[in-house]
């Protein structure tokens, strides 16, 4: 069975804040090996359009270091789930819509956590899923195998919380306790901390 | 209750030194305890300044967003549980800006706990 992974920077308080945390080479090339073990990415609709909207250009960028154009050029190669019940058609960007990667996009309406298990048991690499609400929803399933949080050494205050209660969920999910197995960790230099944990 | 179960722990918290800060209660009952209110930020300034050991805080949400946004602690610890959940009080809760820290030592334990150390910047 292909493993669910799931990576995300979060502050030292817990907020999954992407406007606010250090995004150096280190970084980047943390998260460019990860989808190296990876061959399909599922997005949240919100995720999926920010991603989209900056990584797709990227490599035109002359800001851009080598290795956020390597991290680029694998986001954007890489076949795409989309999961979003509002939109009709995915818009993507005259660059996305050059790379097949970004074409390469299938959107789901309906019934999410079924379409998951059934690419869980294909075969194939690592899948990985990107935007705070579907890994939310996914995690309190238990169907994230591996997760990788990088601890900025950042305290904000508010944001947005990773597995926080929802309106619509059941009960038994808003109240998730699920205990993890710490497998490593990794310190970049800039203070990130990385904290490897897989599901017991 | 702790005195059987964890005796050199409960010995340490009852001989030190403890404050509490409130605006409702009066007196504390435990040994060697102060009560302070009122502008606990103006004390906090005070007793950095006086003489004597290291001052820690255990927990206590609410002193630590008001300490952490006036700039007073110079360390944090911070103790990550192998565990995910769905709710509960965050730390810094309230926090008024921005923290940005440096991290200054990692320690693993063999229950999957990581501890995280930081100051200031």
């Amino acid at each position: 069975m292909r493993k669910l992974i799931f990576a995300i920077n979060i502050t030292i308080d817990g907020y999954a804040d992407h406007t606010s945390g250090i995004a150096d080479d280190e970084l980047h090339d943390f998260y460019a090996n990860l989808l190296g073990t990876v061959d399909i990415v599922l997005f949240g609709r919100k995720t999926y359009q920010l991603i989209e909207s900056y990584w797709s250009k990227a490599p035109s960028d002359p800001q851009a270091t080598k290795s956020m154009i390597e991290f680029a050029n694998k986001i954007n190669s890489l076949p795409k789930i989309v999961f979003s019940r509002t939109l009709d058609k995915i818009p993507l960007s005259s660059e996305a819509a050059a790379m097949e990667g970004w074409k390469n996009t299938k959107q789901i309406k309906e019934n999410m956590l079924e379409e998951v298990l059934k690419l869980k048991e294909q075969s194939g690499n690592n899948i990985s899923v990107g935007g705070i609400s579907i890994a939310s929803t996914f995690m309190k399933r238990d169907l994230i195998d591996e997760c990788w949080f990088l601890v900025q050494p950042i305290v904000l205050g508010g944001g947005r919380r990773l597995f926080s209660q929802r309106d619509g969920m059941p009960e038994k999910l808003n109240h998730y306790n699920r205990q993890l197995e710490l497998v490593d960790t990794d310190k970049f230099k800039s203070g990130v901390v990385v904290l490897h944990y897989k599901k017991i | 209750m702790a005195a059987e179960q964890f005796p050199e722990t409960a010995k340490g918290m009852n001989r030190s030194q403890k404050i509490v800060f409130s605006n409702t209660m009066k007196k504390a009952e435990w040994k060697n305890t102060k009560v302070i209110g009122g502008d606990i930020v103006q004390e906090m300034k005070r007793m950095k300044k006086s003489k004597g050991l290291d001052m820690v805080i255990l927990g206590s949400g609410s002193i630590v967003t008001q300490f952490a946004d006036a700039g007073l602690i110079d360390e944090y610890q911070i103790m990550i549980d192998p565990v995910a959940i769905g709710k509960g009080t965050t730390m810094f809760k309230g926090s008024k800006s921005k923290l940005d820290l440096k991290l200054t030592e990692t320690k693993i334990f063999k229950s999957g706990i990581v501890l995280l150390c930081y100051k200031p910047m």
